[in-house]
């Protein structure tokens, strides 16, 4: 049997034919935008660069009783930027600072930024999974030895950036 | 008179050259789209808007992570170039914005792309070299 539509090439150039191509253009324009946005997603180098940072700044000469003070400010011992943590509220940190061994003396958590970005953290920790949607986060440790206490203390920190996720 | 023979020959001519017109209008339209998706894939990586990010972000996280007392030079001739041929000034490539604590790069006529640093950026620590288009960043 003959195909009437075939055969007149009504087939080629029918409103299905736009609708393939339409379907077709809308998929590669996402593919192609979802690929470079996951490119430019530096939320995970830049927790992790901050992280980076706060440990090496307080590692540095390290005295459990300065991190102690009342008056410690972390935003200028560090070089951070109050504007962007308070203000802005792009990023969170949070710094704890307790002996190896034992809770002697006192350890000392330290909290900076949107705090509500410590869930995202706590959620992607527990599945194991990252969600792009969530702020991202790094998690380090190190150890570090005080002359003055002539023990151990074990600095933990926990970054999270949410700074432009597209 | 035509002949009833000649007539249907005619006609069956016709049809056969609209067959192939609608066969070559599908055809052009094909290659028209799959042009258009190519150069819309090659371009999209290096788009105005896509440079301005990555350069953003880039020159973001160098600052972030650079140690004290260090000196970083990052070669930006691809941005000068970006900027001669969307007709913008050089002078509003790179602007730091100290009170924000962030910088912008602007390769064409617009607000161009923010993106802040963490690490606090002190004023004069940031400074072009235009003659050899570099940015010059120093902790």
């Amino acid at each position: 049997m003959k195909n009437k539509k075939a055969a007149s090439g009504d087939i080629y150039l029918s409103p299905w034919m736009f609708l393939v191509w339409i379907i077709v253009a809308v998929s590669i324009i996402i593919g192609v935008l979802i690929f470079l946005s996951g490119q430019l997603d530096v939320r995970k180098t830049e927790a992790s660069a901050l992280s980076t940072r706060v440990l090496d700044c307080l590692s540095e000469n390290f005295l459990y009783y300065d991190l102690a003070e009342s008056d410690f400010d972390i935003y200028s011992k560090c070089g951070l930027s109050k504007i962007v943590f308070e203000e802005k509220g792009m990023f969170y940190l949070q710094v704890r600072i307790s002996s190896v061994r034992d809770l002697e003396p006192t350890p000392i958590k330290i909290e900076i930024g949107n705090n509500q970005y410590l869930s995202d953290c706590k959620i992607q920790k527990e599945s194991f999974k990252t969600f792009r949607k969530l702020a991202q986060c790094s998690y380090k440790s190190m150890e570090v030895y005080d002359p003055t206490y002539s023990k151990n203390f074990r600095i933990s920190v926990i970054a999270a950036s949410d700074q432009d996720k597209k | 008179m035509i002949k009833e023979r000649n007539l249907r020959k005619i006609i069956l001519n016709k049809k056969a050259v609209n067959l192939l017109t609608k066969n070559i209008i599908f055809l052009v339209l094909n290659v028209l789209f799959f042009s258009v998706m190519f150069f819309f894939v090659a371009r999209a990586g290096t788009g105005t808007s896509y440079m301005e990010k990555a350069y953003a972000k880039q020159i973001a996280l160098s600052i972030d992570s650079m140690r004290p007392n260090t000196e970083i030079e990052i070669n930006i001739e691809e941005l000068y170039s970006f900027a001669e041929k969307n007709r913008l000034d050089e002078t509003n490539i790179f602007t730091p914005n100290f009170e924000n604590n962030s910088i912008t790069i602007r390769l064409a006529k617009g607000d161009g792309f923010t993106y802040h640093c963490f690490k606090e950026i002190l004023p004069g620590s940031i400074s072009i070299d235009p003659l050899n288009k570099k940015l010059i960043i120093k902790t």
